[in-house]
């Protein structure tokens, strides 16, 4: 990978992972989806050159897995709360899909040969822990409210 | 691939599309997420398979991007209408990112050398297809009910 590309990459992503884990500490919806987000279009970029480069197509079927989780984590402007179970039971779908999709991706990235730098595996593993938070113990702990 | 497995996974995509199928005409939220939600599983055993045969990776990032669809497709037993607006939009967004993965895994297959026979490009097109039906429905006509 090109190391002032690796660079910019590496500062975009701590950036959005520390957005995306403020949103989870603070409970605020909005800003954990927005970091979670953003922070999958950069895969999507990175796997774009990469595959304008050497032509695998293994860099297309990766921009489809995180062009499906900017999808499903674009931030909507819908307000609900544990009063709504459909809505949360939804959205915790969509975090453990979220969960499961950087959990492999990570581990791909840190023993197999893709061709990306390390850290970036260990970023996919940040947003897993990140989210995990904010799916298992946020549900859990008594006056605990996503706003 | 395998005939064998060609053939059988061929009619059982086809059984399982008619479910879904049926569960979007009909409005039955739950037959339409398990028809989609077992669809997703072909291509996870068809691609474990292939990587268990050639050790390309690719096979691998296709088991990514089909388990995520699997679990934010998992029926669940809870019931929700037009009024929770939130569980709709939640439920629009799921659909949307459903539709992009089945198109974009289609065009794959019928325009690049994946070594996945044409049908199944095809039979991914037809779910983008009830995808978009039902996404394009519930937009068009608010007052339409799920059972």
């Amino acid at each position: 990978m090109n190391p002032s590309i690796e660079i910019v990459g590496n500062i975009i992503c701590a950036f959005f992972i520390l957005i995306a884990a403020y949103g989870a500490l603070k409970q605020k919806k909005e800003i954990l989806l927005f970091g979670v987000c953003f922070f999958s279009t950069l895969p999507i970029i990175g796997e774009l050159l990469a595959y304008a480069e050497d032509d695998n197509l293994l860099h297309l079927v990766i921009v489809m897995v995180f062009l499906v989780q900017v999808v499903i984590t674009l931030p909507i402007n819908v307000k609900y709360d544990v009063d709504n179970p459909a809505a949360v039971a939804l959205s915790q779908k969509i975090g453990v899909a979220i969960v499961v999709a950087n959990l492999c991706q990570g581990c791909l990235v840190l023993n197999t040969e893709l061709g990306v730098p390390h850290q970036f595996g260990y970023f996919h593993l940040a947003v897993v822990m990140i989210l995990m938070y904010a799916v298992v113990i946020v549900p859990r702990k008594r006056n605990m409210y996503w706003k | 691939m395998n005939p064998t497995l060609e053939i059988v996974g061929t009619f059982w995509a086809i059984a399982l599309i008619s479910i879904a199928g049926y569960g979007a005409l009909t409005r039955q939220r739950r037959w339409f997420t398990l028809g989609i939600c077992l669809f997703s599983t072909i291509p996870i055993i068809a691609e474990a398979l292939a990587y268990a045969q050639d050790d390309n990776l690719e096979h691998l990032a296709f088991v990514i991007v089909f388990l995520v669809q699997v679990i934010i497709t998992l029926p669940i037993n809870i019931r929700y209408s037009t009024d929770s607006e939130s569980s709709m939009a939640l439920t629009q967004k799921i659909s949307f990112a459903i539709f992009v993965t089945e198109l974009s895994t289609g065009y794959l297959i019928l325009s690049t050398e994946l070594g996945v026979p044409h049908q199944f490009g095809y039979l991914h097109l037809v779910v983008a297809l009830i995808m978009l039906y039902t996404v394009v429905r519930s937009i068009a006509q608010k007052e339409i009910h799920w059972r």
